[in-house]
């Protein structure tokens, strides 16, 4: 059986734990808790370990979905989370004070996986802020030679998130045929 | 083989370009087998999203109960099979064009004819039918099977299935020029999409909303926003998208006022205007490139188009993932990811619409960033993936 997975990682309430879901076959696997530092102003329940489900392809194969804890204080774990990974899928939330520093802090600490794999965006609670737009993302990305995928994403639309993972895919090979 | 009986065809709802179309599509596709009539017909066929088509269709079932019907339409709700009555929804590809006429043929004309043993259909009973399916198991009416194959592979049709890819190419079979060649340009400046990019620039520089008054409602363009609110309909957007604008027939002007909100909140109507812009010129375009589009030069993505707002042409994500890395010309692109032209062209259009893609110079300039190739193996399981994102 194999053992591949697809990291999902993001600051607190970017919806990366409801884009799992949105993919998983499976009931994901939360180890959420009360949080009890500055995040529970903005989210009373995170993960601070990570998510888990489980994405069921023909056969056994199974495709792992884990989610990083969206506070900074628990990253070591992300090297270990990531060890395998197809790739990554980054959700960024537009409603928090500073979502470049978000991004440029995320790219950075994942620099080595994505350069191994790819990486693909997703922009969430747009309805709750329009500014920066996904054109102001591109910029910002440009500044730095970067020419990632970044969507607008209702990390609860399936369709979404799954356009998202399809955009990490053939940004990994863009001959893969479907 | 006997001479087939001519099927007479009434279109209701069918502008001068659809019934050409549909000339296009008899002459072509079903051996002349069918022609567009007047009142006396032996089967209907309708664009229930055109203005009045309905009305004038209920009107005719009313005195002809039994006359077989082919009916399209934009509307998902729509898309049950009743007895006689096929629906398609649009877009639509020839192949399921060419079922749903097979299939209202074989099992309500030449049953009635007496050239096939066929019992009749269930009149009342909602049946789905996949037109895809049909085609793929029976063929043309001028090449028929026997009557079982044919009822067998009835049976089980579904109309087009439900695709996150919405097929605009296949909207109409083709942009027949008027010697019937394909057409592979069009010019971007006489459709709505070149309308709505100068109301845009107008409005920015005048820092007033602008609106664009057309026959079927209006746009109106909020320049700081960059957001549209269409008061049309969506068939109607797609008309008026379609075809060239024509100053008598859709009463275009722009007039710029600043006491006309676009109001952001989450209505369906109000769209961003790259949405809009990008939309409008895929209908435009259907499958051709803007006229001087060289297929042989490279191009390149300046950066991802935000998909998850757009609407999708076959192939999106890997067009843009294949442009985004490097430059290519349609033709090689198409050729490399084994894609239509025509869905490539389109991509391109809409993308160029928006100012998608580099300056020659950068493309020059433009070096490629060598990736890892992906294991024969990581591929394998990429591939089932995908195949599971989009069961």
């Amino acid at each position: 059986m194999s053992n591949y997975k697809i990291i999902f990682s993001g600051p607190v309430g970017a919806g990366k734990t409801t884009a799992i879901s949105a993919l998983s076959d499976t009931p994901i696997i939360s180890t959420n808790e009360q949080a009890t530092d500055m995040t529970l102003e903005r989210k009373r329940d995170t993960t601070v370990a990570m998510d888990y489900g489980i994405m069921k392809l023909e056969g056994d194969e199974r495709i792992h979905l884990y989610g990083t804890p969206g506070q900074e204080r628990f990253d070591f774990m992300w090297e270990i989370l990531v060890e395998g990974g197809i790739g990554l899928i980054l959700l960024l939330n537009n409603n928090r004070p500073d979502p470049f520093r978000d991004l440029d802090f995320f790219l950075d600490s994942f620099s080595g996986f994505i350069a191994d794999t790819a990486v693909a965006i997703g922009v969430t609670r747009v309805d709750e802020a329009q500014q920066p737009t996904v054109a102001d993302y591109h910029a910002h990305l440009e500044e730095k030679k970067h020419k990632f995928p970044v969507f607008e994403v209702d990390a609860r639309e399936r369709a979404d998130v799954s356009l998202l993972v399809e955009a990490l895919l053939y940004s990994l090979d863009p001959g893969l045929e479907a | 083989m006997a001479t087939e009986q001519l099927v007479r065809v009434l279109g209701l709802g069918l502008d001068a370009r659809f019934r050409s179309m549909l000339g296009v599509f008899f002459s072509r596709s079903c051996e002349r087998r069918y022609q567009l009539v007047g009142e006396e017909a032996d089967m209907i066929v309708v664009d229930m999203d055109a203005l009045g088509a309905r009305d004038a269709y209920a009107e005719h079932r009313r005195s002809q109960k039994t006359v077989p019907s082919i009916l399209f339409s934009l509307d998902e709700a729509e898309h049950k099979t009743r007895g006689s009555i096929v629906l398609l929804r649009k877009p639509f590809t020839v192949r399921q064009l060419q079922s749903a006429f097979q299939i209202v043929t074989l099992r309500y004309i030449d049953t009635s004819l007496g050239k096939k043993s066929m019992p009749p259909a269930k009149t009342e009973q909602a049946e789905e039918i996949e037109v895809e399916r049909a085609h793929n198991k029976a063929e043309m009416p001028g090449k028929q099977k026997p009557a079982s194959t044919a009822r067998t592979s009835s049976a089980a049709f579904s109309l087009s299935r439900h695709d996150e890819y919405i097929k605009v190419n296949s909207l109409l079979p083709v942009m027949a020029g008027n010697n019937g060649e394909e057409e592979q340009e069009y010019q971007p400046a006489h459709y709505l999409q070149s309308e709505l990019r100068t109301a845009y620039e107008q409005a920015r520089e005048n820092g007033k909303n602008a609106v664009i008054q057309l026959g079927g409602g209006t746009v109106t363009i909020d320049p700081e926003q960059r957001l549209a609110t269409v008061g049309m309909g969506k068939f109607q957007l797609r008309e008026v998208s379609s075809f060239p604008l024509n100053h008598n027939s859709f009463d275009l002007s722009l007039v710029l006022a600043k006491d006309v909100p676009v109001e952001r909140g989450g209505s369906e109507n109000v769209l961003r205007l790259d949405e809009l812009i990008w939309q409008a010129t895929l209908y435009a375009a259907q499958g051709r490139i803007p006229e001087g589009t060289d297929m042989q030069t490279p191009v390149q993505l300046r950066h991802w188009p935000n998909l998850t707002r757009l609407m999708l042409v076959e192939g999106a994500v890997r067009i843009s993932a294949a442009w985004v890395a490097q430059a290519e010309s349609i033709d090689r692109l198409a050729s490399r990811l084994g894609l239509p032209v025509r869905d490539v062209s389109s991509f391109y259009s809409a993308a160029y619409a928006l100012g998608l893609f580099q300056s020659e110079d950068a493309v020059a300039e433009a070096e490629p960033k060598p990736k890892p190739e992906p294991s024969s193996r990581t591929e394998g399981v990429l591939k089932r993936i995908l195949k599971r994102l989009r069961a």
